[in-house]
C-alpha cells in the first residue's frame, strides 16, 4: 500500500511539474477589498475605492475616530497566489496614516498596495482655504475639522483676509479672520445645504511644520538585526538598514538619542559579497532590492513638505576611518582594496517639486517630473575644527526656481559621501541629533 | 527526472513479478561499460520539492570498468568503477524557501534558476540475481568521490523577506547569482537497484536506480532546513572483456 502511495505521490509531481516558471504570470490585483468588523462599531464606512498600488478607504470624519481599526475580506485576481504583510488588523492612529501589504503573482513578483483613509466630505467641510502669499502650505485636516495657517507674527492682532470653498461648492471670499494671540482658535461653523447638520471647524496658526522625530527619540526593534528608526508616524525618516546591513543606530546623547551612522565592511550572506555600506539617515524611505549595480535604487528619497525652507540646522560630529577602501567587481564577487584618499561624510538638502502623480520615487538622480528648487549641503572631511566634537550645522538652501510650489523635502545624512559607490573607510561615523527646519 | 524515477520503479517492480529459477552457472565476466546518468540532488524529504518544478537534465557519457563473480548458480557480486558527470539545471518557483549562512536567514518566494554538476567517481558493489532469458536484477550499494561540484541558485522573479510570508527586498531581476559551489561535500553513499538485461554475448544493457543517503552540502553547511540528496537514473551498455566460465558440480 505504501508503495501505490509512492507512485501516486510521484506522479502528481510529475503532472505538477508542466509549466514553465518564466510562463508564469508577473500581474498581481486585488479585485475587491471589503472593510469588516470596523471600530468603532458605528462608523460610517464608504465605498473602498482600489486603484494599481492604491486602496483608499473612504468613511465619515467624527472626533472620536482615532484609533480605527478593521479586518478586510478580499479578492484577488486569478493570476494573484498570495497577500503577504497584510496584517490581521489594520489600525490607524490617524487619516494620514498607511499601512502597505504585497500582492504576490504567480511568478513571485510583489506588488504594493497603500492602504490609506480619505474622508467622505461631510457636506459641512472646508475643501479649500487661502489668504494670500501662502498658497500650498495651509493645511486642512477634514479628520479633525481643523485649518492650521503657518506663521509667526511678530505682533498682534494678526489679520488676514482668507478665501474658503465649502463642500456645497459656494465660496466665501475676502473672509477677515483676527487672531489675538498665538493660541486663539477661529470657529467657523459649515451648515449642510438642508440645514440638518452644523460642523464646526477650527482654524488655528501654528508654528512653521518640523518633521516628525526630528530629534530621532524613536527607534523600533532595539537590539536586534531589524533595528531601525520609526518609521512612523508617516513615514519621514529611512535608513539601509535591514537584516544585512545595520549602519544606522541610536545612540545616548543628554538623555536621548541621537543617530549614528557608521561606516562598516558588510559581507552579504549567500553571495559572499564584502561591500563598503555607509550609514545612512535620510527623508524617504528605503526599498532593499538585491542588486549591488546601482544601490540608490533602494532609496527613495523625499517626503511631503509644501512650505519653502531657509535652511537646515542640526547637531552633528563626524570622525573620518583610517583606510579608504572601495568594493570592486572581481568576477563574480564583490571584494575590498585599499584606494587613496580620506573619506568624508555629507548631509545635503533638496527643495523639489513633484509634478507625477502616485508615490515619488526620487534616488537623488534626475526624474520626469521632478524639478529641484533648490539645494544645500555639507562635506564633512574630519579636518573641520569640530570634527570629533559635537557642534550645530546650518545648510542653507539655496534656490535656483522660486516659481514652482514645493511638494517634497529631501534631507540626506551619510557617514561616507560616495557610499552610493561602495566607497568608504571603515569606521566613518556621523552621528546626528536634534534636524531643525529653518524658514 | 521524475518520469524516469516513476519508469525505473514501474520496472523493477513488473520484473520482480517474473522471476524463474535460472537454468546455467554465470561466468566470471570482467568488462567495461559506457553510460549516462539522468538526475542530480534534490531536496528530501520530498515535501519540500517547490511546488512548480521543472528538471533539465543534461545527459553526460559516463566511463567504467566492472567486474562480476558468481557465487552460486542465480546470484553473482559485482563491483564497478565508473567516472561520470550529473548536470542537471531546473527552474522552479518557491514559496518561503528558507536560505540559512550563519546567523543570516532569508525566506524566498518567487522563481529561481537552478544549477547543479557533479563529477564523480562511484564504486558501486552489488548482488546480481540471474533469471532465465539473460535477465538479471541488481540491488547494492555505492559509494561515490566527488571530484567537482557546482551548485548555484539565480533567483529570478520574487522577494525575501526576514521570515515566512513576509516582504523585505525586492529581488532584482539582474540579481547576481549565489554560488554553493565551495560547500558541496566529497563523498556521497547511497543504495543501487538495478535491471539488466544481455541484448548479444558479451553486451548487455541495464538501467539503474539509485539514491544518495547523504546531503550534497558538507556538514556544517545548512543552507536550506531540508537535506539535498542524490537520486538518478543511469542507462548502462556494458561489454565484457574477459568471460570465465565456471564449472558446475
Amino acid at each position: 500500500m505504501k508503495q501505490l502511495y509512492m507512485y501516486i505521490s510521484l506522479v502528481l509531481l510529475l503532472a505538477g511539474a508542466c509549466v514553465k516558471v518564466n510562463n508564469l504570470a508577473d500581474e498581481a490585483a486585488v479585485e475587491r477589498f471589503t472593510v469588516i468588523a470596523v471600530q468603532p462599531a458605528d462608523v460610517r464606512v464608504g465605498e473602498v475605492v482600489i486603484e494599481p498600488g492604491k486602496i483608499r478607504v473612504r468613511l465619515s470624519p467624527r472626533d472620536d475616530l482615532f484609533p480605527f481599526t478593521f479586518r478586510t475580506e478580499t479578492k484577488v485576481s486569478h493570476t494573484t497566489v498570495d497577500l503577504v504583510n497584510i496584517p490581521a488588523e489594520f489600525r490607524f492612529e490617524t487619516g494620514s496614516g498607511s499601512e502597505r501589504f504585497y500582492a504576490v503573482a504567480e511568478s513571485g513578483i510583489p506588488h504594493a498596495y497603500d492602504v490609506t483613509l480619505e474622508a467622505i466630505d461631510t457636506g459641512a467641510d472646508i475643501t479649500t482655504f487661502s489668504i494670500q502669499g501662502e498658497a500650498g502650505s495651509i493645511t486642512i485636516d477634514p479628520w479633525a475639522g481643523a485649518v492650521h495657517i503657518p506663521a509667526t507674527p511678530a505682533t498682534f492682532p494678526y489679520k488676514l483676509t482668507a478665501t474658503l470653498a465649502l463642500s456645497n461648492g459656494s465660496a466665501v471670499q475676502d473672509t477677515l479672520i483676527t487672531f489675538e494671540n498665538i493660541n486663539q482658535v477661529k470657529e467657523f461653523a459649515v451648515i449642510t445645504d438642508d440645514g440638518a447638520y452644523t460642523r464646526t471647524w477650527k482654524i488655528s496658526l501654528e508654528s512653521p511644520a518640523q518633521l516628525p522625530n526630528a530629534d530621532f527619540e524613536l527607534w523600533i526593534n532595539e537590539g536586534t538585526t531589524t533595528v531601525n528608526i520609526d518609521p512612523m508616524p508617516g513615514k519621514v525618516w529611512g535608513t539601509g538598514n535591514n537584516s544585512f546591513v545595520q549602519g544606522t543606530l541610536p545612540v545616548n546623547r543628554n538623555g536621548g538619542r541621537a543617530a549614528e551612522m557608521t561606516t562598516g565592511i558588510q559581507k552579504i550572506p549567500f553571495l559572499n559579497h564584502e561591500l563598503v555600506t555607509a550609514g545612512t539617515l535620510y527623508t524617504g524611505n528605503f526599498v532593499l532590492s538585491l542588486s549591488f549595480e546601482n544601490p540608490r535604487s533602494m532609496t527613495n528619497f523625499g517626503v511631503s513638505h509644501k512650505r519653502r525652507i531657509a535652511a537646515v540646522a542640526f547637531d552633528a560630529y563626524y570622525v573620518a576611518g583610517v583606510q579608504l577602501q572601495q568594493s570592486v567587481k572581481n568576477g563574480s564577487k564583490y571584494v575590498v582594496t585599499d584606494i587613496e584618499g580620506r573619506d568624508t561624510g555629507e548631509a545635503w538638502v533638496e527643495v523639489l517639486n513633484w509634478a507625477g502623480s502616485g508615490e515619488l520615487k526620487y534616488h537623488g538622480d534626475p526624474v520626469d517630473g521632478v524639478t529641484v528648487l533648490g539645494r544645500g549641503n555639507i562635506i564633512f572631511d574630519g579636518t573641520e575644527a569640530s570634527a570629533g566634537a559635537w557642534s550645530n550645522f546650518e545648510i542653507p538652501v539655496a534656490y535656483t526656481n522660486t516659481i514652482l510650489a514645493p511638494t517634497h523635502l529631501v534631507i540626506v545624512f551619510t557617514s561616507s559621501k560616495d557610499g552610493d559607490k561602495f566607497i568608504g573607510a571603515k569606521g566613518s561615523k556621523l552621528t546626528v541629533d536634534n534636524v531643525t527646519l529653518r524658514y | 527526472m521524475k518520469a524516469i524515477i516513476v519508469s525505473i520503479l514501474l520496472a523493477a517492480s513488473l520484473t520482480l513479478q517474473a522471476q524463474e529459477t535460472p537454468q546455467q552457472h554465470p561466468p566470471v565476466v570482467a568488462g567495461i561499460q559506457i553510460g549516462t546518468d539522468i538526475g542530480g540532488a534534490i531536496p528530501f524529504p520530498f515535501k519540500h520539492l517547490p511546488e512548480r518544478y521543472n528538471p533539465y537534465p543534461h545527459l553526460t557519457l559516463s566511463l567504467g570498468g566492472r567486474v562480476g563473480v558468481p557465487l552460486t548458480a542465480t546470484w553473482s557480486l559485482g563491483m564497478e568503477i565508473t567516472y561520470k558527470t550529473i548536470s542537471l539545471n531546473a527552474d522552479a518557483r518557491v514559496k518561503n524557501q528558507k536560505f540559512q549562512d550563519g546567523a543570516a536567514i532569508q525566506y524566498f518566494t518567487g522563481s529561481a534558476n537552478m544549477q547543479q554538476r557533479f563529477t564523480i567517481v562511484e564504486f558501486p558493489v552489488y548482488a546480481k540475481y540471474n533469471l532465465p532469458g539473460g535477465n538479471r536484477l541488481l540491488a547494492g550499494i555505492y559509494n561515490g568521490w566527488t571530484l567537482d561540484g557546482l551548485f548555484r541558485v539565480e533567483p529570478l522573479k520574487g522577494f525575501t523577506g526576514a521570515k515566512a510570508d513576509w516582504f523585505d527586498a525586492v529581488m532584482d531581476e539582474n540579481m547576481d547569482e549565489m554560488r554553493f559551489d565551495d560547500a558541496t561535500g566529497s563523498w556521497d553513499i547511497g543504495l543501487l537497484f538495478g535491471y539488466e538485461r544481455q541484448i548479444f554475448p558479451r553486451l548487455d544493457l541495464g538501467i539503474r536506480f539509485s539514491c544518495g543517503f547523504k546531503d550534497i552540502f558538507k556538514s556544517g553547511q545548512k543552507y536550506f532546513d531540508y537535506s539535498m540528496i542524490h537520486m538518478r537514473g543511469s542507462v548502462v551498455l556494458a561489454y565484457d572483456l574477459v568471460r570465465v566460465p565456471v564449472k558446475t558440480r
